[in-house]
């Protein structure tokens, strides 16, 4: 029983990687998001790392040429350098916030639909105080009283986040509690723990995977926006958005300074839009006539 | 009857979490940031802080401290605003004009360019131009705002600016020259408006170039997700069994889609719309900041640069409240709109 | 002939392949005949009846073939007079009455509508208000007809707010306002509890007399077609493998298929053992080649597996089988 699952799972999975090939566009989305996760990786040995703490003030704001291909920014770096050491703060950032919120709400989500009743009303009134906010606004607020910093813009996005997650995650659970195979497992007597993590969860999740591959864009931008504001991480974690707001100042004499860093911010975003959007045409059943 | 019912329940609703909002604004404002901040400086003396303390109620527990903040938000006293120099809810209400008439700009940029682009991506469904429209929305989600709106600044205004060439203006909401030399008086707030009933033609167009590009930036981010919506709402309803029946019973063909298939795709777009005004009333902060665009949000960024944390919360329960209530206007009317939901 | 459908092929057009849905159906329906489709699901029933109105999904092809009817064949037709016949000529009735209604449009609305494009009478009226009124009288007068109980007030009403047997009804009744020849009646009944369909069929049956109608009536239910059917027509995988009087195909079925069918129904004037037919509904992105039957048929010979058996007369049956003919 279990291997014909198994196996019909991996059919799907194939069937959908084959489809997914097919597409140019999630083929060139998924181009994308690799040579960010690469820069990320990789970054600290394709530059000099301490280019990002470096000062050469006689050669700042220098325009594009062959020596700097996208110029310097206002304290003499190059803006190649920084770009590329920038990418593994904003994957850091995007990673951790995801996985953090999608931790959250599936342990909220899973007990408030498993359990359903006054422990479901509680857990989601409370869930509804985190939806009552604009996401921008609840983390500008959550940050600007944690202080600035790398970890507590994290700590602001994964507490704006997660309520999200633990809604749908809520509805997925009251949907699949429903189904037969959680019937026979109760009077099995198998315990709840293990009915929610190891029979309802996988098929749970796996809707949400076109939500989660989008949301690593928009962690990234909200992010790169709170920066932008001022609420970013210092300048020696230079992470693109904040990048881009030293160059704000700058914007008619050297909008380059801007647009490398917001153009990096563009494309590892639409990487992985490309990505999740082609996802969902494959996962979506009704789609696969 | 029935829908008056689950109103009066999602009110009801309503201020549970409005209660919660103001806890979690409390929590943030009076235990995790000292209040005491914004009134001790170095030249305070240190015995007259007790006194402050006293006179903020800092010396009670934190329940009755609660109930003061939750009197001092109903009664409007929601502190003194350092970066305006006055009440901070006269700042707000101040500057919330201009907030709403850049939100309604720009959601009817959004609604005119996202709803037909999704249709037609609908009906193309797959075509290039499918694919076109699905490339322009991903972008439009993709895009870092301040990126976007000092990109436009730069080359709708600065550019065509340095080259000789008419440019659109990208601060503020009206030149200031301008406006001395045909004052408008302030009736609803709203300039444009405002201007037009006063038969002021002069300021109410200049004030509409200068909303083109911020409002321009804003939809830009935002037609994405309505394109897509209605994109994948109109397949949907175009997969229905009524489409059959509409089709097998002799109604012509533009009538099915424009008719029969339209009203029932535009739920959900109606629901999306609706949310999405509600995150721009409470506020563009980014937006605002960079177009030098007197409303909340540019309040909120200045607030943050000078540290006034009085501003940024009282912006924040603000916006959330705002949002709330528009989200709860939003499911009456989808309650409305199809006539299956059971309340 | 009323009409006349030749060799028809349609394919469907997936992400997992080609589906052959329809491989050469063939049949005839004369003038006020009521013809059974019957076959599995998957067998091709209702892409037969989508064809004929031309309302195929995108992804479908009707790669060759004939539909005639009454002396016109409908796929040479326009889009546009292909639209007059589907409002005026043939009119459909689905499956599922729950879904073939506008849930956001009253009753009145989607009826009107219908009167509005495909009424000779009501098109030819200029003055709006007046073509509404006369409409609205005339929608009345066809829900009163279905035995509608208060057809003004179930006019102002949405569909979700009727019963599965109200929202047939008002179906029936607009397919029966444009006074077609052929009705189609896609497993019209399927979704209805046993008494409502009863009483669905009889509404069916009495309109069919009075203007002597043509009817394919599309169901998996053989107990159907035998109290409501002159013909029966059975299909697997997408052919017509038996066509015929509907006494001889039920009571002396030639088909292998046709005789399984049978077998695995109930009876309830003798005893016997129901036996179901072995395998299962074959795959139609790689149909077997020859008669599709052959993998479950008992009498399955060499040529079965390799050429598809033409229509032989068996007994007044038309049958496509090798067991009989040319012995």
């Amino acid at each position: 029983m279990k291997s014909r699952q198994t196996r019909m799972f991996l059919m799907d999975l194939k069937f959908a990687l084959t489809l997914l090939r097919k597409n140019k566009l999630v083929v060139s989305g998924f181009v994308m998001v690799l040579f960010f996760i690469f820069l990320a990786l990789f970054g600290d040995f394709i530059v000099d790392p301490n280019i990002a703490k470096s000062v050469d003030y006689p050669n700042a704001l220098k325009p594009p040429s062959w020596e700097h291909p996208f110029g310097t920014d206002d304290n003499g770096r190059d803006i190649v350098a920084m770009v590329v050491l920038a990418a593994k703060y904003d994957l850091a950032i995007a990673l951790s916030v995801i996985l953090a919120s999608i931790g959250v709400g599936i342990l909220v989500g899973s007990v408030s639909g498993y359990f359903g009743g006054i422990i479901d009303e509680v857990i989601m009134r409370i869930t509804d105080i985190f939806l009552a906010f604009p996401g921008l606004v609840l983390a500008m607020a959550i940050a600007t009283v944690l202080g600035r910093s790398f970890t507590n813009l994290m700590l602001a996005l994964i507490i704006v986040w997660w309520s999200g997650y633990a809604r749908i995650m809520r509805g997925q659970f009251i949907s699949e509690r429903e189904k037969p195979y959680v019937a026979a497992a109760k009077i099995l007597s198998v315990p709840s723990w293990r009915i929610i993590f190891r029979h309802i969860l996988p098929n749970a999740i796996y809707p949400m995977l076109v939500v989660l591959t989008m949301d690593m864009g928009g962690v990234i931008l909200t992010a790169a926006g709170l920066s932008f504001i001022g609420l970013g991480p210092s300048p020696f974690e230079p992470e693109w958005g904040s990048l881009a707001s030293r160059g704000a100042v700058y914007l008619f004499q050297a909008p380059w300074i801007i647009f490398f860093p917001g153009i990096m911010i563009l494309f590892a975003c639409l990487g992985f839009n490309l990505v999740g959007d082609g996802l969902r045409d494959v996962l979506d059943p009704r789609l696969r006539r | 009857m029935k829908l008056y019912e689950y109103s009066i329940r999602r009110i009801f609703l309503l201020i549970f979490v409005l209660l919660g909002v103001t806890i979690l604004t409390f929590y943030l404002s009076r235990i995790v940031l000292n209040p005491l901040g914004a009134y001790v400086t170095e030249r305070t003396r240190p015995e007259a802080i007790p006194a402050i303390e006293k006179r903020l109620g800092l010396d009670k527990p934190f329940y009755i401290q609660y109930i003061i903040y939750l009197q001092d938000l109903v009664t409007f006293n929601w502190g003194w605003s350092r970066v305006a120099h006055m009440p901070v809810i006269e700042a707000l209400f101040y500057r919330f004009p201009a907030t709403v008439e850049l939100a309604i700009a720009s959601f009817i940029i959004i609604i005119l360019v996202g709803v037909p682009l999704g249709i037609i991506s609908a009906l193309k469904n797959n075509s290039v131009v499918d694919h076109a429209i699905r490339i322009f929305s991903l972008t439009g989600i993709s895009i870092p705002v301040f990126w976007l709106a000092l990109t436009l600044q730069y080359s709708f205004s600065y550019l065509p600016k340095v080259a000789g060439l008419p440019s659109l203006p990208s601060n503020g909401r009206v030149d200031a020259l301008l406006y001395q030399q045909y004052p408008v008086n302030r009736i609803t707030g709203l300039m444009i408006f405002d201007s037009l009933i006063q038969g002021n033609f002069i300021i109410a167009s200049d004030a509409l170039l200068h909303l083109i590009l911020p409002a321009m930036t804003l939809a830009f981010l935002s037609i994405g997700a309505v394109t897509r919506v209605a994109r994948s709402s109109m397949l949907e309803v175009l997969r229905q069994d009524y489409i059959s029946t509409a089709r097998a019973y002799g109604l012509p063909e533009r009538m099915v889609i424009y008719k029969y298939a339209l009203k029932n795709a535009m739920i959900p777009v109606t629901t999306l719309s609706g949310l999405l005004f509600g995150g721009l009333l409470a506020g563009a902060i980014i937006t605002e900041s960079i177009f030098a665009f007197p409303g909340m949000g540019q309040l909120t960024v200045f607030a943050i640069s000078s540290n006034d944390s009085y501003t940024i919360m009282a912006f924040t329960v603000l916006a959330s409240f705002i949002y709330v209530l528009i989200n709860l206007l939003v499911d009456i009317v989808y309650a409305k709109l199809d006539p299956r939901i059971k309340y | 002939m009323l009409l006349s459908v030749r060799d028809l092929i349609v394919e469907f057009y997936t992400y997992r392949g080609i589906v052959h849905a329809l491989n050469g159906v063939s049949f005839d329906l004369d003038k006020g005949e009521v013809l059974g489709l019957a076959g599995e699901t998957g067998s091709g029933k209702s892409v037969t009846a989508f064809s004929i109105q031309r309302l195929l999904p995108a992804n479908a092809k009707i790669v060759s073939g004939k539909i005639v009817f009454d002396g016109v064949d409908l796929l040479e037709l326009s889009e546009e007079k292909m639209r007059e016949i589907r409002g005026q000529r043939i009119a459909t009735i689905f499956q599922d009455p729950h879904t073939y209604l506008n849930p956001v449009f009253k009753i009145e609305r989607q009826f009107l509508d219908v009167l509005k494009y495909n009424d000779p009478e009501i098109k030819a009226l200029e003055n709006k208000k007046e073509a509404e009124r006369i409409a609205f009288e005339k929608a009345v007068e066809m829900l009163k007809k279905v035995k509608m109980p208060a057809p003004e007030r179930v006019l102002k009403m949405y569909p979700h707010e009727l019963s599965g047997g109200m929202k047939q009804r008002v179906l029936l009744a607009m397919a029966y306002s444009l006074t077609p020849d052929l009705i189609i009646a896609d497993e019209a009944t399927t979704a209805l509890d046993v008494t409502i369909q009863a009483q669905v069929l009889e509404i069916m049956k009495e309109l069919q007399k009075e203007k002597n109608l043509s009817v394919l009536l599309i169901t998996h239910d053989l107990g159907v077609i035998a109290e409501n059917c002159q013909k029966a027509a059975i299909m697997y995988a997408g052919r017509v493998v038996e066509i015929g009087d509907v006494k001889k195909v039920l009571i002396s079925p030639k088909h292998p298929y046709t005789q399984g069918l049978l077998k695995a129904l109930p009876r309830t004037d003798k005893e016997v053992e129901l036996v179901g037919i072995p395998g299962t509904v074959p795959d139609l992105v790689n149909p077997p080649t020859g008669c599709a039957f052959n993998l479950r048929c008992p009498y399955a010979k060499e040529i079965c597996r390799t050429k598809v058996p033409p229509y032989t007369l068996e007994e007044g049956s038309t049958v496509a089988c090798y067991l009989y003919g040319g012995k």
